[in-house]
């Protein structure tokens, strides 16, 4: 006698059918899977019995059969059993709590849809012990990536990047025009994070040690997303929104721009009429003769609200013989700043096929191309941030016959303000955004396909051939229209070809055995060899014979201008192997170690060793710890390894080089390069020890590392006299030592769990650390602006002269000396004076000084919360830093006293005896005032309300009603909602020294940055 | 596959290969004129630091703090100059070291002649450097006062960092004598002259040594030595004047020109630091206007004068004065040395030697003003004939990279111009700081007063 009963098995959490479970008459044979959307039904003997729910990852169930016709279940998942696997490189995976290293994963949940350019910038707070620092609102703009601090001062401190197993090109940035620090191109933008299933960062040398010379700054492992068999899905993820700057210099208005110039000047003149006979220097015009004054708000020229769209469409699936998974990705952002822009398509092919059992082989390939309008920003008089941060408010945008109001030099014109005054000429501020091209277009292939055996069980032997290939056209157009080089030039377009091309041939066995019940072993052992090949190609035209041409056409320019080109290369050449063994899952050992050969050093030095090995037991598996049964699990674990960092050394630095040294046009050869034959990779030695437990069932998870990293050999270019005469002053050497030692936590809790569904979890991941500069083999300091990195001294620690304030009798600007003693600067009769008024010399190099705190941040981390209740999420996300000291050059250069617009700070002035202020009083071109010195120094902390995201999941009703969708997830979200901090710049997340060689000991300077945007976007994933 | 690790470079030679051949030898010696073209210094901006504080031009605002004599320590535009220089220096002493280790390649007059113009350029931007870093010669009786530091060898990456290399300054006199041995070295070995009208000018010889040895000697104000070697490019006959004083800023390779950092099309087109860039009227630059040039009364630069009317202009788009001398954007030719400074030099020492109205003297004068203006019929004292030389010599060679240097070796400081004061002769502010980088890297190196 039997009878049928049917009902539907949920994941408890989400509500969503579960398909796929096991639904079992205990102790019988008979049983059926859930459907898709988790239905069952199942035929029962009508004597009743138990029934079972089992599914992978999921705590089993039981139910008396009772007599109901239908029975309804929820699963809760398995969080113990549910194994989570992370890539640990070349065909290597480990389960999560097997690791004996120290690495950090982000998943796809983290990546998809966000407003970002690159993927590097959504992994901001997301693990502790990474530090990702957006340099601005500037699209595609390169991220400063540092994992477990800066671990190098000259050479580059950014992790090595794999995709799939294959390394990237190593740019930082694709554009190579004004030094390549004019409009910038981050190559990881061409990779497009909703293809991304995880991250994983390998930060200790255990994890590391296998990519060898790479690995000093950690690696940072892609996995993009592959098909799984059986679920045949296409999804589409979209999302719309737009960003505007979360916040803008507040500079002066045009009344109250023309009363302070003109009280600099009649400070000056009232001090020096000999010299300055005029007290007035700012004065309205009225050009359009509509009867008031000109007026311009420079900041709503510059910068707008961008708009950004999302569109992606993804197929996935497979059988057991193949799997796929396909994407195409259209993004088009429009930055914050006026004309800037980026579009991007990209479309995705992986597949994997397994004719046999013991054949695997497939391929994973990306194309990408994106169109990226740059516009210049800080660091160049016609970058946006200086010409619309400067300009006189008090004048109009256009002429009245709606023309750009230009000087005759194609400046801003200066209404009737007195040029003399004017420090730097104003690059009109809407004129060169308008006018000026920037534009590069990249295209990319990232692909590779590989082929693996396995002749008898357990061993896999694979090889895999990858390429990044990467294409990227520069294309700069300066008008006749305003000043520069167009004008010198009747027109100018510059173009420059770059494309580098990475091949990368890697064959490895893998061979995974347990022996006995107890002894597992897993071996890895393999070759590699890489070679990345980079040619330019510059082809300029000028001369053009009518404004209307701005490209390169034939017969249509009449310039003489040369082309060029350069062409360069490196190879690679390696040997590395592992093994890890475990003891009953009790106890685990790994070693790594990789032999790397680098074309870039001398003959002699060209092969380096770097072994790691670490430790881990889990005690919670011993029986002592039965009585402690709150804890799930605790596995204490320690490594150590020598891992090397070459990032940023040129192809050819070995050599000294005799190169191109034209006379006119005369060929000619010079000396281009003194190159360094004992140069040598810089070596870190990488300590963990650390910890992971959970606790109460696993509600609570907590991740513990505490490193030491000794940096040996620190590769510096290390600065030369000048006098010595050296090409670029400066040789890269190893010469130096550091440390970064530091403690890393990360939590994961489940602190609320209700019954009627209702969940909160959280993320938190706290970093502190402390870098000290130990030795360096050169007798001084080495100085990017107005930081350092001295030995006993963090890296980038400032050096500058103690600002003592303005007495508040005179508005002298004061100083204290190296004894402590204050100085007074007399701007109107440039004198100085001691406190009491005697005659003094000047502040001058010795009263320099070092601050206590550098531009690093010695804290760090992010704090992810997540509610859920019935298909609706909450996501909040907190990211905070400090520590650190941040030179705000920007006000520096906006508060000067020379004719040029001012912050609303500078209305704080000293104007009568007795004020008490931080403004000196102001007399027109006095610069000592202003000089370099603690006054612009400010702290960096900030808690940022990074994102905030509220989502639903339509509930299977729903879904059924909409022609039977899997899932459907709408959300808004808002991205860099607020920001906590005293910084008086528009953002403490700064960094305007970008480039490998500045960026390390520069760190922490902000000088004319773009702010940071804030975007609101509207999203939509869909599966079906 | 091993292959990947063999890695030459495809766009430069190593030492050994670039001077193993005669041929490349002889590209080597022309790479240390490319030195010489240092964007930073004698490019073009040496010359223009030497008039933008003197009399004859604007303070141009995009050379600010220099042009208003307001730099500090550290100065970038200090810094930049600094090591342009002795970037300059070191092309050349990394070939003359590199000659020497592969002597015998090249044929020995081609060695001798390498050797020569090396000295030439290392002289000349040892000049310069002296001139903008140091107080002039005559600062101090015997120029004991501090010059430059001394540079003679080509440091390699590791030498670069022996103590050794913190070089103090030599005194001004010191800084000279080397200067001296330098152009005695190249009289003896340049060549008198070469075939093509590019090398003529572009390269060193023996008048282009003579005539910056002149100079030197004017001003260390040993003027026998400096009429002598006046008189011996004067005589050696193979410079004349051209007709019109335009001539030689338009065609470089004249007769006119004795030497002259040549410039091409394809020289720092992406630049702002040519010459013409920042001297010349729109569409160049148009940095530095020439207000108290052409406001110099017509009773002593006559309205006809044709360095008035063929050399300076009056933009149309703004009402303010160019020079005309730079008209090509960035390839003009930087000139070093012109036949009229030998002129005037010979001119000035022989009245400077005599005291009397010298009939050499005047007749050399002549020669240089007349194919610009009415040349002078007589003087009523040495003093009056002196001064008019001295005056020539500012009209003539204006915006030349001479005019602050003639102000100093005469003892008179800068007046005030625009927003830029006054200065007295010795003015703290009238020379350059050491770049604060180098002071604080060298303990050797003692700042210019008034930048501590």
């Amino acid at each position: 006698q039997t009878r049928t009963i049917s009902g539907r098995v949920t994941d408890r959490i989400t509500g969503e059918g579960l398909p796929g479970v096991t639904v079992l008459v205990k102790g019988t044979s008979n049983g059926v899977s859930t459907n898709s959307d988790g239905t069952y039904t199942l035929t029962v003997p009508e004597a009743g019995g138990v029934i079972t729910f089992s599914s992978v990852g999921f705590v089993a169930q039981e139910r008396a059969i009772g007599t109901d016709a239908q029975i309804n279940i929820g699963l809760s998942s398995d969080t113990k059993a549910l194994s989570e696997v992370v890539v640990t490189g070349y065909g290597g995976t480990q389960d999560i709590k097997e690791i004996t290293g120290s690495q950090s994963r982000v998943t796809e949940e983290k990546l998809l849809n966000q407003p970002v350019q690159s993927f590097d910038q959504a992994l901001t707070g997301r693990a502790a012990g990474v530090q990702i620092t957006s340099p601005g609102g500037t699209l595609a703009d390169g991220v400063a990536i540092r994992i477990r601090g800066v671990n190098s001062l000259s050479n580059s401190s950014q992790p090595l990047f794999v995709v799939d197993g294959v390394p990237l090109n190593t740019l930082n940035n694709a554009n190579v025009f004004n030094g390549g620090n004019g409009t910038r191109y981050n190559p990881l933008a061409d990779i497009n994070p909703n293809d991304i299933q995880s991250i994983d960062i390998l930060k200790d040398a255990a994890a590391a040690a296998i990519y060898g010379s790479r690995a000093a700054n950690g690696v940072i492992l892609i996995t993009t997303k592959r098909g799984k068999s059986g679920q045949n899905r296409l999804s589409f993820n979209s999302y719309v929104g737009f960003q505007e700057a979360a916040r803008v210099p507040k500079v002066l208005n045009g009344d109250d721009f023309t009363l302070i110039q003109n009280e600099k000047a009649f400070n000056a003149n009232a001090a020096r009429p000999a010299q300055y006979p005029t007290a007035i220097i700012a004065k309205d015009i009225d050009l359009n003769g509509d009867g008031v004054p000109d007026r311009t708000n420079w900041m709503d020229e510059i910068f707008r609200k961008g708009i950004q769209q999302d569109y992606q469409v993804a197929l996935s699936g497979g059988t057991e013989l193949a799997s796929y998974y396909a994407s195409g990705d259209w993004t088009d952002q429009k930055g914050i700043l006026a004309n800037n822009q980026l579009k991007r398509g990209s479309i995705r092919l992986n597949l994997d096929i397994t004719p046999k059992k013991w054949l695997k082989g497939g391929i994973s390939s990306s194309y990408s191309k994106a169109l990226n309008r740059g516009v210049l920003t800080d660091g160049y008089l016609a970058g946006v941030t200086v010409a619309g941060y400067n300009a006189p408010p008090n004048v109009p945008i256009y002429n009245p016959d709606g023309t750009y109001y230009l000087n005759s030099a194609g400046n801003l014109g200066n209404g009737n303000n007195l040029t003399q005054y004017v420090l730097n000429n104003y690059n009109h501020p809407t004129a060169i955004t308008e006018l000026q091209r920037n534009n590069n277009t990249t295209q990319r292939i990232i692909a590779n396909g590989y082929l693996t055996v396995e002749p008898v069980a357990g061993l896999k032997l694979t090889s895999k051939f990858g390429i990044d290939y990467f294409d990227n056209l520069e294309d700069q157009y300066s008008s006749p229209l305003i000043s520069g080089l167009g004008r010198s030039y009747n027109g100018l377009v510059q173009n420059n070809r770059l494309n580098q091309n990475l091949w990368n041939w890697q064959n490895y066995a893998n061979y995974d055995k347990t022996f006995g019940d107890n002894h597992t072993v897993n071996l890895t052992a393999g070759v590699e060899y890489q070679e990345e090949r980079q040619q330019q190609v510059y082809t300029p035209a000028e001369n053009f014979v009518d404004p209307k041409y701005k490209n390169i056409l034939d017969g249509l320019y009449a310039g003489t201008f040369t082309g060029g080109g350069s062409l360069t290369a490196r190879g690679f050449q390696s040997y590395y192997g592992r093994a890890n063994y475990s003891f009953a899952n009790k106890y685990y050992a790994s070693f790594t170690i990789r032999n790397d050969a680098d074309s870039r050093f001398g003959k002699s030095n060209q092969r380096g060793t770097f072994p790691a090995g670490s430790i881990a037991w889990r005690i919670s598996e011993e029986g002592f710890m039965s009585n402690y049964s709150f804890i799930s699990d605790l596995k204490v674990r320690a490594s150590y390894g020598i891992v090397g960092n070459s990032g940023g050394i040129g192809n050819y630095a070995s050599v000294t080089t005799i190169g191109g040294g034209q006379y006119a046009d005369v060929n000619g050869l010079s000396i281009t390069q003194v190159g360094n034959p004992s140069l040598q990779w810089e070596t870190s030695k990488k300590l963990d020890v650390g910890f992971d437990m959970s606790v109460l069932k696993d509600r609570i998870g907590v991740t513990f590392d505490f490193y030491n990293t000794n940096i040996d050999g620190l590769l510096l270019s290390a600065p030369v006299l000048l006098t010595t005469g050296l090409p670029g002053g400066a040789v890269s050497r190893n010469v130096g030592k550091m440390y970064n030692r530091g403690v890393e936590l990360s939590l994961n809790t489940v602190n609320v769990r209700l019954e009627n569904g209702f969940t909160w979890a959280s993320q938190l991941n706290f970093s502190v650390l402390k870098n000290r500069v130990v030795e360096l083999a050169t007798p001084n300091d080495l100085i990017t602006g107005v930081q350092r990195a001295g030995v006993g001294k963090s890296v980038g620690v400032y050096y500058l002269p103690e600002w003592a304030g303005v007495n508040p009798d005179n508005g002298n600007a004061q100083f204290k000396d190296k004894d402590g003693n204050i100085k007074q600067y007399n701007a109107s009769t440039l004198t100085w004076t001691t406190l009491s008024g005697e005659p003094t010399s000047a502040i001058g190099a010795a009263d320099f000084k070092y601050t206590k705190k550098s531009g690093y941040p010695t804290m760090y981390g992010g704090f992810d919360n997540t509610f859920s209740w019935k298909g609706i999420e909450l996501g909040v996300f907190l990211q905070y830093s400090g520590g650190n000291l941040i030179y705000n050059a920007t006000r520096q250069g906006l508060m000067t006293n020379s004719l040029n617009n001012n912050l609303e700070e500078i209305k704080d002035r000293w104007t009568t005896p007795g004020q008490k202020t931080d403004v000196p009083k102001l007399v027109l071109q006095d610069n000592v005032s202003t000089q370099n010195s603690t006054r612009w120094l400010e702290k960096g902390d900030f808690l940022r309300l990074r994102q905030v995201r509220l989502g639903y999941n339509l509930p299977k009703p729903a879904l059924a009603a909409i022609g039977g969708m899997n899932n459907v997830n709408v959300y808004v979200m808002v991205q860099n909602a607020y920001v906590f901090t005293d910084y008086k710049g528009t953002d403490p997340e700064v960094n305007s020294n970008r480039n490998t060689t500045t960026g390390n000991i520069g760190y922490g300077t902000d000088n004319r940055s773009v702010p940071q945007p804030r975007s609101y976007v509207f999203g939509v994933n869909i599966g079906i | 596959c091993d292959k990947v690790l063999d890695q030459e470079p495809p766009a430069a030679f190593t030492t050994t290969e670039g001077y193993s051949t005669p041929a490349r030898i002889a590209s080597s010696a022309l790479g240390m004129y490319n030195g010489l073209q240092d964007a930073e210094f004698l490019g073009g901006r040496a010359l223009i630091y030497a008039d933008i504080r003197a009399d004859d031009v604007d303070p141009a605002a995009y050379f600010g703090t220099l042009a208003n004599n307001t730099q500090l320590a550290g100065d970038g535009t200090a810094q930049l100059a600094w090591q342009g220089g002795y970037r300059t220096i070191y092309s050349v002493n990394f070939f003359l070291q590199q000659l020497q280790a592969n002597t015998g390649i090249a044929p020995a007059n081609l060695e001798a002649q390498y050797i020569g113009e090396g000295k030439y350029i290392r002289a000349l931007t040892m000049f310069y450097l002296v001139n903008l870093y140091a107080q002039p010669y005559n600062y101090t009786a015997g120029a004991t006062h501090l010059g430059i530091p001394i540079q003679l060898v080509a440091p390699d990456a590791a030498s670069a960092f022996d103590p050794a290399q913190n070089l103090p300054r030599a005194t001004v006199a010191e800084v000279y004598a080397q200067i001296e041995s330098d152009l005695n070295d190249a009289i003896a070995n340049l060549p008198e002259t070469y075939t093509t009208a590019f090398d003529k000018v572009g390269r060193a010889t023996k008048d282009a040594a003579r005539a910056l040895l002149s100079r030197v000697a004017l001003y260390k104000g040993d003027y026998v030595r400096s009429a002598k070697l006046a008189g011996d490019v004067i005589t050696g006959g193979r410079h004349t004047l051209n007709p019109s004083p335009l001539t030689p800023f338009r065609t470089f390779t004249t007769s006119e020109s004795i030497f002259s950092v040549a410039m091409g099309t394809s020289d720092n087109p992406n630049t702002n630091n040519a010459i013409g860039q920042h001297y010349g009227p729109s569409p160049a630059r148009a940095d530095i206007t020439i207000t108290p040039y052409v406001s110099i009364p017509t009773t002593q630069f006559a309205a006809d004068d044709k360095r008035r009317t063929l050399l300076t202009t009056q933009s149309t788009a703004n009402n303010r004065y160019y020079t005309l001398k730079y008209a090509a954007i960035s390839a003009d030719w930087v000139p070093i040395s012109r036949y009229p400074e030998v002129l005037l030099n010979r001119a000035e020492s022989l009245v400077r030697t005599t005291n009397t109205v010298n009939e050499e003297a005047l007749a050399l004068l002549n020669q240089v003003r007349s194919r610009s203006t009415a040349p002078y019929v007589t003087f009523a004292s040495s003093t009056e004939l002196l001064n008019a030389i001295l005056l020539e010599r500012r009209l003539e060679l204006a915006f030349e990279g001479h005019r602050m240097f003639d102000l100093f070796r005469t003892k008179q400081g800068t007046t005030a111009r625009g927003s830029a004061a006054a200065q007295p002769y010795g003015s703290p502010k009238l020379i350059m700081p050491i770049p604060l980088r180098e002071i604080q890297q060298n303990p050797n190196l003692v700042q210019n007063e008034g930048y501590q």
